[in-house]
């Protein structure tokens, strides 16, 4: 049998998945991984913790020097795509180069929404997604006699870029639109509580409000206006309001587009044999049943793995994806699986809750069926949960044991419990 | 691969497995010393439950598609691709409990590593005792509730 060409846009989490599991079935195809940052894969999540010292290089990479060579790869690094042309099995790269293909995987995740704002055009602007974003902020704040940094947007990307700051020992000021930060991965009382022991720690946050111009002088940032007419003093603004799926390379390729690539549960596009996996990607919701872009590490590496198998001739389907989220802010954890905040805007669900002794626990039933999970500074063993909500299980029975420190699997089911524990994992 | 199984209809809630765990990811291997001595002290890394009249241990179960590494940020957490099972390397965990999140077994705990100003958070799990034939808790258990065995 002839070669396989297997090309990869993108170098991270999806791709590195995609790459072993293509491998564990074809070991005579060729694979090949385009990708615009230079570097081999790296933990693109803790960015902010390399920004502020906490953690080197060798931390960041999360596979062997020698990964891409054992799994007989080879890498383009430092190279775009800017094209596809399903018809002639190609891809363009800004080089004009092209690259032929049998089997494509899109993985070029997400890129930083950038609104226009007035005065954001020049130094001391930033934006904070990729490891490099990271070094060149580092580097400007450690050269600022009075470092003061506003950072646009309260989401977990924003909030982990503030704190990296924080301990750099600069001043930071968050500015969220919405009326609470984290408003994608908590409910209110959470997200307050979590705005509260920011605060505590010495982060200055403004809700309900976000940055009308940035003011220069002498083309030095200088400050900021606010919509709502307040001045913060800042020679550094960090833009972190979201980031969207980097679709651009698929213009003019027919592969089609939601707000992501729209993709099968074989993460296959409308195009045979051009796959999509991660932040770009449009894939089922395993909870709301309908695609949805799901931009998490345990999402971008399922997915990137399922597509891997499938396109080296396996058949495995995706069995949805689960929103799951877990981050600490100076030492304190939070964790949510599921739909936590759709209890908050829409009726029809029940919530248990348990907060004391500084935990707060809650979960989210919906017919009985636990569809969600959020736990403050109690985490352990939080992850049974995600089998609970996989197995559309009522737990209407179970309510008083559902959210105690010790609840396990004797709260569970014998048939449920004896499946999961008596056979291979 | 083999893995260690529960037997909860045989299991006494008697712990010795927890104390075989700690004692065998000791310094000094010896129940009493590590108990009173050792800082950090080993954490179990099986844990029993205990509902009377039930009770079961469990541990990783060191997962093909393993949920622990598809979610981990920076490689902690790998699967050795000679003997099947998930490693973890604790010098290079971050803390980020990304793992504690996705296993849907509850089997990855919170261990404070070092002391002093070298106290870090880690992840910590079963790894199956790589200096044992068979992991110390199967061979400790008096009832045979924990098995070590390959059911493919």
């Amino acid at each position: 049998m002839e070669q396989r060409k297997y090309v990869i846009i993108g170098n991270s989490y999806a791709g590195v998945f995609a790459i072993e599991a293509i491998r564990r079935n074809d070991k005579e195809g060729t694979i090949t991984v385009i990708s615009k940052e230079p570097h081999r894969a790296y933990a693109r999540a803790a960015i902010h913790e390399y920004m502020d010292g906490i953690i080197g290089d060798s931390q960041m990479y999360y596979r062997d020097k020698d990964f891409y060579e054992r799994h007989a790869v080879t890498t383009m690094l430092g190279s775009t795509v800017t094209r596809i042309e399903p018809k002639k099995n190609k891809v363009v790269l800004d080089n004009k180069q092209t690259i032929d293909f049998d089997r494509l995987m899109i993985s070029s995740g997400g890129v930083p929404i950038t609104p226009p704002i007035e005065g954001s055009e020049g130094p001391g602007m930033f934006t904070f997604t990729t490891w490099d974003d990271a070094k060149v902020l580092r580097d400007w704040v450690k050269k600022q006699k009075d470092p003061r940094a506003v950072v646009i947007g309260g989401g977990l990307i924003g909030l982990q870029c503030a704190e990296g700051l924080k301990h750099l020992g600069v001043d930071v000021t968050v500015v969220e639109l919405a009326d609470y930060v984290l408003v994608k991965a908590l409910d209110q009382i959470t997200a307050q509580r979590v705005q509260k022991w920011l605060e505590e720690n010495g982060l200055k946050i403004v809700t309900g409000s976000t940055v009308e111009s940035v003011h220069r002088v002498k083309g030095a940032v200088t400050g900021v206006k606010l919509k709502n007419g307040e001045k913060l003093k800042c020679n550094t603004v960090v833009l972190s309001i979201g980031v969207r799926p980097n679709t651009g390379l698929t213009e003019g390729s027919g592969i089609r587009i939601n707000r992501g690539i729209m993709v099968d549960n074989a993460m296959q596009t409308n195009v045979e044999g051009i796959f999509a996996a991660g932040d770009v990607a449009e894939a089922e919701d395993f909870l709301r049943k309908r695609a949805d872009v799901l931009p998490i590490i345990p999402v971008a590496t399922m997915q990137g793995k399922i597509a891997g198998y499938n396109m080296a001739g396996g058949k495995k389907s995706y069995p949805g994806g689960l929103p799951q989220n877990a981050f600490q802010f100076f030492g304190k954890n939070t964790v949510s699986i599921g739909n936590v905040i759709y209890a908050d805007k829409l009726g029809g669900y029940e919530e248990i809750i348990r907060d004391e002794g500084g935990t707060y626990k809650k979960a989210v039933l919906q017919d009985g069926r636990l569809v969600g999970i959020l736990s403050m500074n109690y985490i352990t063993r939080i992850g049974i949960y995600n089998s609970i909500i996989r197995a559309r299980m009522d737990v209407s029975g179970i309510k008083n044991r559902l959210l105690s420190d010790d609840f396990g699997f004797l709260d569970l089911p014998k048939e449920f419990r004896d499946e999961m524990l008596t056979k291979p994992g | 691969m083999k893995v260690v199984y529960p037997r909860e209809q045989w299991c006494v809630a008697c712990n010795l497995c927890e104390v075989a765990c700690m004692t065998e990811h000791s310094k000094t291997k010896d129940p009493l010393k590590m108990y009173l001595m050792e800082r950090p002290r080993p954490i179990p890394r099986t844990r029993v439950e205990y509902r009377p009249p039930l009770s079961i241990s469990t541990m990783c179960r060191h997962c093909e598609e393993a949920e622990c590494v598809e979610a981990c940020k920076n490689g902690t957490l790998t699967r050795n691709e000679k003997t099947g099972r998930i490693e973890l390397d604790q010098d290079k965990c971050l803390g980020c409990w990304m793992c504690i999140m996705a296993c849907p077994y509850g089997a990855i705990s919170q261990f404070t590593k070092g002391i002093g100003t070298e106290e870090r958070a880690v992840a910590n799990k079963c790894d199956l005792c790589p200096d044992r034939e068979v992991p110390a808790c199967v061979t400790v258990c008096p009832n045979r509730a924990l098995v070590f065995e390959d059911r493919g």
